[in-house]
């Protein structure tokens, strides 16, 4: 944090360190925060007591020019006896550490050590190298790996490479695949990465300290000991760190501009910020946790950077989308629609030309757009261009040169950066929506710009451009193209049937055996409508073929008929009428039985007790993977007990259409089906 | 309008219950929830978890639910304390906001403690229009050692009413000694321009017009202040200067309301009165608050000198 004030670090070390004190170990970084034209931090921690020591200079081998003593922030966690004015890192407070499970206390481990060496007098544009050490025992560094360059001069012309990652922080193998892509990309291209910004859920699940070590710093060092995040709080950050009071781990991990030390002008937290490179102005916003009404600080402090700043591009960036239908809907959403509503109208006034977030953990890229504020989204008279944003396809996307009102934006969602992903609709502005995991490469160069989609293989998956030359008059389009809204292509999908007219079939169903005549949507008394299935003398399986997957989670509100003996099943891993999965809810027998047709002849996995009433509405849910499946069954009034069990599976189920499977002479009826698919 | 809730404690106990999978839509984690407070039974971490979720969709009937049957359970949660005086306040259950509020300041001995639910507290009074009380529940939160940026706001707008425009000058003067926020500084250049200060103003908005690319915000404050002084040709002038710069910024079918705020009140300093109240109207349409709207009745009760038809486009 950079609005305390410095003190004496000798004088400070000195109330600390016990003669015999032995040299700390490297806990965190070195890592870089808050660069200009002629400075930059370096941060790191050690366990253990240490004398912070920074040398840097033009090679690895003459690192000439040391930053120590006063210039060094150094900040404590709270079980060291330092003296009072010595900032602390986060310590739970006592209540609410009752709360928490047992191994996940997000305050800083004892005996931590964080040291913040403010490097100043940098020549803009240059490449410095540089080590730190305890005392004269070096840390880290001193070699080519370990450098940084400071920023250009502000307002000098614009080459810049950005990395834009969300969503990521989950410690996992697709973050590090995501990681690797980019550095893969960058070494392939010969251009490394500039500056880094992370629109939030860097540390899962709660942003705690450790959590930030493990799913942040450690998987990105490469990356962080010569580039700087430029961060933006997620609200899995928000489970410890807060906005209002800028406290937690978060707030000890990074180092933003308060006072308008890169640039824009001074937000006094580090909530939100904004900072200027070249001729792009960046401004960062906390969608998470502070006041988003328009009237607020947040919401002035941005009106009162934008009319300030003087760039040729203005990206902004934050957690939380104006425009999904990824893993989270920004139609539906409080903290989403408050950004659209209030804070996209601010923006656009002054000329926004790039919205990055993340939160919904999909890649969604609109077309060029402008005013789309109402609730829920349309595409009508918002955009300005419907083509791809190509050069060398439909073309560049085409604005004025300079911040010019209303000329139109993109907006990325970029939530892709490890955590699982997911779709659960279309939203109508957007020109690509791509369920895979990946990171985005911004080129900003003179006056154009170009967006590229890296999946986490190392592929291109989407590439645009922003053209922003002479003067361009902005036109709506009156019926602009729209994303196919293509149901196979969702991972989340709830299926009702009161759009159906009732005696009609639903779309989307196939009987794969049985009779086909047998599929109808009926009304209920009280005006819902429900799908009714009857077999004849052969048993009847149904699928429903736009859901295809072998990892899914199924749940159904099914009904048998009252004296009901039949029973019916779920129908999944089917590759022809003899061979298939199914669970089976058996009245007769009172079990439900799970069951692998092979050839014909039923292989029974398990059976489980269960009383099965008729005449009722029964939930019925299942999970399959590739090792297990789960069963959970109750009537809805859940006047029986809850039947929950899980099965392992000697192989996996293939890969099909989910359905259902009704023996000869039954029938049975449906209220909803919900599908997720879990194979992505 | 719609606050942000001033989350006291945080909410890590979501971690059990979700992974960090692509299903953490709110609908899905309430489900999730739900199940699991089923099958254990209710805890308040539980029920905290599942009310920030309602909050989320903005279901504050059933925020309200969870952090009242949370507090059941743990009578002393601040964040089920903070969380139920929110929900309430967004219900406009005013005395119970109230009450909940006082009951999180007694949790807490220490400022940093108390200060959210001061904070809360004084939200409630200035809903109720009791500036007064507002103004010392303000200055409760205040003696934070951190103090949000909001609150030095609050405390400011109430004084306003109050007509105390010294007392908010000092004030904000000390809100900008504590933080450094640009939003403080123009407060207080405001407050100054009220408080018949225009000299200090008048430097001050000299060098916010030098610095700053859109200028119709400094315009319409030095109008004020010719107004004020009656030098009627130079508010016209720069009334005409923030509306032209105005209008290039607003997009008819999809406005800034603050923009449309903007140029209410620079059409009122012009003497184009309905045109003025038809903006007011709109703006208000679009959400703005009443006591963030220019008192565009004010300025044009205030004119002696009707400038209609002296003001050419
Ligand atoms: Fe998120």
């Amino acid at each position: 944090m950079t609005n305390l004030r410095l003190f004496s670090l000798a004088l400070a070390l000195a109330t600390i360190l016990p003669a015999w004190a032995s040299a700390g170990s490297l806990a965190r970084g070195p890592y870089l925060q808050q660069a200009t034209s002629n400075s930059i931090v370096v941060v790191w921690r050690t366990k253990g007591v240490s004398t912070p020591v920074l040398r840097y200079g033009n090679s690895p081998d003459a690192l000439t020019e040391e930053v120590s003593g006063d210039s060094v922030i150094l900040r404590v966690s709270a079980d060291i006896n330092a003296a009072t004015n010595i900032p602390r890192l986060y310590k739970e407070p006592a209540d609410e550490i009752d709360q928490r499970e047992a191994d996940h206390d997000p305050s800083t481990a004892a005996n931590t050590y964080q040291f913040e060496a403010q490097v100043s007098g940098l020549q803009p544009d240059s490449k410095y190298y540089y080590a730190i050490y305890d005392n004269n025992q070096p840390l880290a560094g001193g070699d080519e790996n370990h450098y940084f360059v400071s920023h250009p001069r502000i307002g000098s012309s614009t080459d810049m490479r950005l990395w834009v990652v969300g969503d990521s922080g989950t410690g996992e193998i697709e973050q590090a695949m995501v990681h690797d892509a980019m550095r893969a990309y960058v070494s392939r291209t010969g251009r490394s990465v500039d500056h880094y910004i992370h629109v939030g859920d860097m540390a899962y699940s709660d942003g705690t300290d450790r959590e930030f070590q493990d799913n942040f710093f450690a998987p990105y060092q490469t990356t962080l000991r010569n580039t700087v995040c430029w961060p933006a709080m997620g609200n899995h950050e928000g489970h410890t760190s807060r906005g209002i009071s800028g406290i937690g781990p978060y707030y000890d991990a990074y180092v933003v501009p308060t006072r308008a030390e890169a640039g824009g002008v001074a937000s006094g937290t580090e909530a939100y910020y904004s900072f200027d490179i070249e001729e792009v102005h960046f401004t960062c916003l906390d969608s998470h946790d502070l006041d988003r009404s328009p009237d607020a600080a947040m919401a002035q402090w941005l009106r009162a950077d934008l009319e300030q700043a003087n760039a040729k591009w203005l990206v902004a960036f934050w957690h939380h989308p104006p425009y999904t239908k990824g893993s989270h809907d920004s139609d539906r959403e409080q903290q989403l629609a408050e950004m659209r509503e209030n804070f996209m109208p601010i923006l656009e006034s002054s000329g926004v030309d790039l919205t990055l977030t993340g939160h919904s953990h999909i890649y969604e890229r609109s077309m060029l757009m402008d005013g789309a504020y109402d609730t829920p989204t349309t595409a009508k008279g918002v955009i300005l261009d419907d083509g791809d944003g190509r050069i060398g396809g439909d073309g560049a996307y085409r604005k004025s040169k300079g911040l010019r009102p209303h000329e139109g934006s993109v907006s990325i969602v970029s939530g892709h950066g490890g955590a699982g992903i997911s779709r659960q609709g279309t939203m109508p502005v957007m020109r690509e929506i791509i369920i895979e995991h990946g990171s985005v490469i911004l080129d900003i160069e003179g006056d154009t710009l170009t967006g590229t989609m890296l999946n986490k293989q190392g592929q291109i998956r989407d590439v645009f451009n922003i053209v922003k030359r002479g003067r361009v008059r902005p036109v709506r389009i009156k019926n602009p193209w729209q994303p196919i809204h293509d149901i196979s292509l969702l991972t989340e999908l709830l299926l009702e049937f009161n759009d159906v007219a009732p005696g009609s079939a639903p779309e989307g169903w196939r009987v794969v055996s049985g009779n086909p005549s047998s599929l109808a949507v009926t009304a209920e008394p009280n005006g819902e409508n429900l799908l009714r299935a009857e077999a004849n003398a052969e048993p009847l399986l149904a699928q429903y073929a736009q859901f295809d997957s072998s990892a899914f989670e199924f749940e159904t509100g099914i009904r048998l008929p009252p004296e009901n003996e039949k029973g019916a099943g779920l129908l999944f891993g089917y590759r022809d009428p003899r061979n298939f999965g199914r669970i089976y809810l058996d009245p007769a027998a009172s079990v439900i039985r799970v069951s692998r047709f092979v050839d014909g002849s039923e292989n029974i996995i398990t059976e489980e007790a269960a009383q099965i009433p008729s005449g009722l509405w029964l939930k019925f849910e299942i999970q399959v993977t590739d090792v297990d499946i789960e069963v959970q069954f109750q009537d809805e009034a859940e006047q029986t007990r809850e039947i929950e069990f899980t099965i392992g599976i000697d192989s996996p189920f293939p890969k099909s259409p989910i359905g259902f499977y009704l023996p000869p002479d039954s029938s049975a009826e449906f209220l909803y089906f919900e599908f997720q698919d879990n194979d992505r | 309008m719609k606050r942000c809730p001033f989350l006291i404690a945080a909410s890590a106990v979501l971690a059990a219950a979700l992974p960090a999978s692509g299903h953490e839509g709110p609908d899905h984690v309430i489900e999730a929830l739900t199940e699991r407070i089923q099958a254990q039974g209710p805890t308040a971490k539980l029920l905290i978890s599942r009310a920030y979720e309602h909050q989320s969709l903005g279901n504050w009937n059933a925020v309200l639910a969870d952090f009242g049957a949370a507090l059941d359970l743990d009578s002393r949660s601040r964040a089920a304390l903070s969380g139920y005086t929110e929900a309430s306040l967004q219900l406009g259950a005013l005395p119970q906001a109230e009450s909940m509020a006082r009951r999180g300041l007694e949790l807490d001995e220490d400022a940093l403690g108390q200060s959210p639910f001061y904070a809360l507290l004084a939200r409630v009074f200035a809903e109720q229009q009791r500036w007064s009380d507002a103004r010392e529940a303000w200055r409760g939160a205040l003696r934070s050692p951190r103090p949000e940026i909001d609150w030095f706001l609050g405390e400011a707008e109430c004084l306003d009413h109050l007509d105390r425009h010294r007392e908010r000058v000092e004030a904000l003067l000390l809100a900008t000694e504590r933080n450094p926020s640009v939003v403080l500084h123009r407060a207080w250049i405001h407050a100054l321009v009220d408080a018949g200060d225009f000299e200090t103003a008048s430097q001050e908005i000299e060098n916010g017009l030098s610095k700053s690319r859109w200028k119709s915000s400094w315009l319409l404050l030095r109008a004020r202040i010719y107004a004020q002084r009656q030098l009627y040709t130079q508010q016209w002038a720069d009334a005409a200067d923030a509306l032209t710069e105005i209008r290039s910024r607003l997009s008819v079918e999809h406005p800034d309301p603050h923009l449309v705020a903007e140029a209410a009140q620079a059409l009122a300093f012009l003497g184009k009165n309905d045109e003025a109240l038809a903006y007011i109207k709109n703006a208000r349409d679009l959400g703005i608050s009443e006591s963030h709207l220019p008192e565009v009745t004010r300025i044009i009760e205030s004119a002696p000198i009707n400038p209609q038809g002296k003001y050419v486009e």
